[in-house]
């Protein structure tokens, strides 16, 4: 029953973002600010810019995770809807750059430095959020278990940053 | 997408994009305009060649398909329609019939029923009536003369002689009580005042120690319809069959014969319609009429025996039901009247005998009894008195007279008093402490004119209870004699320690004083003993698992001494779940009343949420001496804002080659907002410092710290960690994970890894 709960909950995420007409949760698109940083996040329905205050930009167009796609480890955003970690109207979301190829370590673990940057998106939220919180670091890590297809991405503590965006603009 | 169909020599289909369309259609265009004039001949000759076939299909199939439609239609709906009517009128008739009937045997039965009920409710009510009438008119018929049988009865007993006998009687002992409960103790009172007033000649003071004591003592203190569509034919939806299609010209070329077949199919197509719809109207109209004297008469012939069956047994019930309720009230209703009556009359007659007789002696028997105790009690009052006041001067002289000689006696048996006794103790902190000293201070009179000597006198001291004091020696004897008519204080008067865990009860001692063997003088003695410093904790406590954490008690100085500068205050627990970084404190001098808070640094040796740990803390002065004690069994939380379980893996750590450590972290209490999470992974080899030597023989592959995604309040991930495990011969090992949140460290799980 668990398990059929389960599928119907994936279903319907999937059937909602496809109503949606792309890959991030309508509620979520727009134009959003970090006041005290002069950082810039854009959403769109498959794509999304982060642009810091350097100037500096992040461009990279949105997809649903699988373990098969993550392990390319081609720069992109990617949506986790099945994830068990957060609650089933909840997407974890993970923006990531890879800076070096990636190493197998052993034991089927593979490792690989990323610009990093994680938040989370409530894809039954219908109308526009008023904000997005996001945890960025430049020396981020992506650790894959090949064995159980398994992941984490993660920040250290050094170059790690909380954005708390504020919308500017609904789309 | 869209699908476009093109159609050339090749009579190919292609399915193309709009570009693609476009060349298509010019592809075409040359090959159509060449011939388009032979085709419109040939399409022309095709529509007047298929009209007439299409025209006979339309009316054949029209009339046909429309008379069976209207046929079906009206067969079904007369059919439906006679069908209820018939059952209707069925069930009706049946009711009309069955309602008589059932209407008379209700009536029969209910009147039966109710006649019979009714007698046996009449009779047993009516047998409940008449006694208790018979009870009540029995009752006050009976009772005047019944009483006054019972008073005359009465006053020709001997009531007022056994009054006054009983009256003399107890006059004469409560005259003698009296005399000895008050005037004997009183003569002796007195007779003890006249003793304790005359001069005393002597003055004495002794200690039973070496020392004189100089120490002042105080006295004491706590879970929808759907339709089926219909397949009836519709003049609408009807589509030619080309039964009857002839399309027998020819052409020279392919597109000719093309445009004539497909023209030739159009007009029979048209002329099918044409005529279908009128055939098909004309001939439903008649199928309906027709079909409806069918319906009618296939529903004459159903069988509506059953619905008037029906009707017959509902209209049965109903006609029993209604006259069986009329019958049975009514024939209830006069049964009962006419039995009730008699019944109670009969009851009535036979029980009011009986009833009269015991009333009649209750009644005698209850005035007998009082009229005689007040006949007694006047007398026994009157001769009571009487003999009281007649005996009772004589008895309180003999009394006094006695008291006095035998207090006179007991001062020539026991000369020596015990005037007072009081505590005299250690410390001066204006509490009974434990294990301090508590010696006592006695007042002792000789009214003797001659000296006691000091082996005639003894002292003894006992606790209440065995448990809340040591009392070292129990009985000693005076070290020195009393001088006649002597006072003589003797200090230093045995020696009590109460004990530590009496602290907060109250504790009794007894101090007597004996002579020769017997007690001559006695206090009880209640204390409540108290250390100088009261501890609690200051807040409740709480541990991390691997973190470290702060165990805070409030120490109060409740004394009226300060403590001294070497005051300290130490923490013990014996428990694998905590471990105490610093055991000891400092207190320092703590004036009286003053309150200071104590700290502990502490670290969770144990995940879980709960643990159970006996902890005391203990206070000391500089001399050693124990000033406070709070020795508590808590159930202690272990509240970490993540935990780590570790779920496979660890085990084979003893083997070599490479182990993949198995995890869970749970995010228990943090806050809501997602933080970065970075694990870091360790061997340590076992030893008195865990937080030093690193295991050389196992490696932690792949980064250490691992960047862990973030995880949401009460959620958790599971994860790996390899370990290549080089030697795995030490035999102890602690493997340590250490979770940080933005470089906190949140929780540290050890686990011990056996050999």
């Amino acid at each position: 029953m668990k398990n059929h709960t389960l599928v119907l909950s994936t279903v319907a995420v999937t059937l909602h973002l496809a109503a949606c007409g792309g890959v991030i949760p309508s509620a979520y698109r727009g134009q959003f600010v970090d006041g005290p940083s002069g950082a810039r996040l854009e959403l769109q329905k498959e794509t999304g810019i982060l642009t810091f205050a350097d100037g500096r930009q992040v461009n990279a167009s949105a997809q649903e995770l699988t373990f098969e796609d993550l392990k390319t480890l081609k720069a992109g955003i990617y949506l986790d809807l099945k994830s068990k970690s957060v609650p089933k109207n909840h997407a974890e979301v993970y923006w990531i750059s890879p800076t070096e190829n990636p190493r197998d370590v052993g034991a089927g673990l593979v490792h690989v430095k990323a610009e990093v940057a994680i938040t989370t998106m409530r894809i039954d939220a219908e109308n526009p959020v008023p904000s997005v919180t996001l945890v960025h670091c430049l020396q981020g890590g992506v650790l894959l278990d090949t064995a159980k297809n398994r992941w984490q991405a993660g920040c250290g503590t050094e170059t790690t940053t909380y954005f708390d965006f504020k919308r500017i603009e609904s789309q | 997408m869209s699908h476009f169909i093109c159609h050339g020599d090749t009579r190919a289909r292609f399915s193309i994009s709009a570009i693609s369309m476009l060349t298509c259609l010019a592809f075409l265009t040359t090959d159509t305009v060449a011939q388009s004039r032979n085709t419109d001949m040939a399409r022309q000759a095709g529509l007047q060649d298929g009209r007439p076939g299409g025209e006979r299909e339309g009316r054949e199939r029209g009339a046909q398909e429309g008379y069976r439609k209207g046929f079906d239609r009206g067969e079904d709906e007369a059919y439906r329609e006679r069908l209820h009517s018939r059952r209707r009128d069925a069930y009706q008739f049946g009711y009309a019939a069955g309602y008589p009937i059932g209407e008379q045997r209700g009536q029969n039965e209910g009147d039966y029923r109710g006649r019979t009920d009714g007698e046996a409710r009449g009779q047993t009510e009516g047998q409940q009536d008449g006694e208790r009438r018979a009870s009540l008119d029995a009752t006050n018929a009976a009772t005047p003369p019944g009483r006054q049988k019972g008073i005359s009865e009465a006053d020709l007993s001997d009531a007022p002689q056994a009054g006054r006998q009983a009256g003399i009687a107890r006059g004469d002992q409560e005259a003698q009580d009296r005399a000895q409960e008050v005037d004997y103790p009183q003569a002796r009172r007195q007779y003890q005042e006249e003793r304790f007033a005359e001069p005393i000649v002597h003055r004495d003071t002794f200690s039973q120690t070496q020392k004189m004591p100089n120490r002042a003592g105080s006295p004491l203190a706590v879970q929808t319809a759907s339709r089926t569509l219909a397949m009836s034919v519709s003049s609408n939806s009807a589509r030619p069959d080309y039964r009857y299609l002839t399309c027998s010209r020819s052409f020279p070329t392919n597109e000719e014969r093309q445009a004539y077949t497909n023209a030739c199919r159009e007009g029979y197509g048209s002329g099918f319609q044409m005529t279908y719809a009128d055939a098909f109207r004309n001939a439903e109209n008649q199928g309906l009429r027709d079909g409806r004297d069918r319906g009618r008469s296939r529903a004459d012939k159903v069988d509506v025996r059953p619905e008037y069956q029906a009707g017959y047994n509902q209209g049965e019930i109903e006609g029993y039901r209604r006259a069986y309720d009329r019958a049975y009230e009514q024939s209830f209703r006069l049964a009962y009247n006419y039995t009730f009556p008699q019944a109670s009359q009969r009851a009535y007659d036979l029980a009011y005998p009986t009833l009269y007789e015991r009333a009649f002696e209750a009644a005698r028997l209850a005035a007998y009894r009082e009229r005689y105790q007040d006949l007694f009690n006047a007398s026994f009052a009157q001769a009571k008195q009487q003999t009281f006041d007649e005996k009772y001067p004589q008895y309180a002289a003999n009394a006094r007279e006695r008291g006095r000689r035998d207090e006179e006696s007991a001062f020539a048996q026991n000369p020596l008093r015990l005037v007072d006794a009081q505590i005299s103790k250690d410390f001066a902190s204006g509490l009974f402490e434990p294990n301090e000293a508590l010696r006592f201070t006695v007042d002792l009179r000789n009214f003797a004119a001659s000296g006691v000597a000091a082996n005639d006198v003894s002292f003894t001291l006992e606790a209440g209870d065995g448990q809340t004091a040591t009392i070292p020696m129990r009985e000693v004897s005076a070290r020195q004699g009393f001088r006649a008519q002597s006072l003589t204080r003797v200090t230093e008067v045995l020696e009590a320690r109460l004990f530590e865990t009496a602290v907060g009860r109250t504790v009794t001692l007894h101090l007597k004083v004996k002579f020769q063997g017997r007690v001559v003088g006695q206090k009880t003695f209640e204390l409540i003993p108290q250390f100088m410093l009261s501890i609690q904790f200051a807040a409740p406590p709480q541990l991390r698992e691997g973190m470290e954490t702060m165990i805070r008690v409030k120490v109060k100085n409740i004394s009226q001494l300060a403590t001294d500068a070497g005051a300290k205050l130490q923490f013990l627990a014996q428990s694998e779940a905590l471990e105490i970084l610093d055991s000891e404190k400092p207190i320092s001098a703590l004036a009286p009343g003053a309150t200071t808070e104590v700290a502990f640094r502490v670290v969770g040796k144990r995940p879980g949420d709960w643990v159970r740990i006996p902890m005391a803390f203990l206070a000391t002065l500089g001399t050693g001496r124990r000033v406070g004690v709070f020795d508590i069994t808590d159930q202690v939380p272990i509240i970490n804002d993540y935990g780590i379980e570790i779920t496979e893996g660890l085990d084979r750590l003893r083997q070599p080659g490479m182990t993949r450590v198995e995890y869970v972290i749970k995010n228990e209490s943090s806050r809501l907002v997602l933080r970065a999470l970075q694990l870091t992974t360790r061997v340590r080899l076992a030893g008195p410092d865990t937080s030093v030597v690193l295991s050389e023989d196992h490696v932690i592959v792949g980064p250490n710290p691992q960047y862990l995604t973030p995880i949401m309040r009460d959620f958790s991930r599971d994860f790996l960690v390899p370990v290549l495990v080089k030697n795995p011969s030490h035999a102890n090992l602690v493997f340590e994970m250490e979770l940080q949140e933005e470089g906190k460290t949140v929780v540290i799980h050890r686990r011990n890894i056996a050999p």
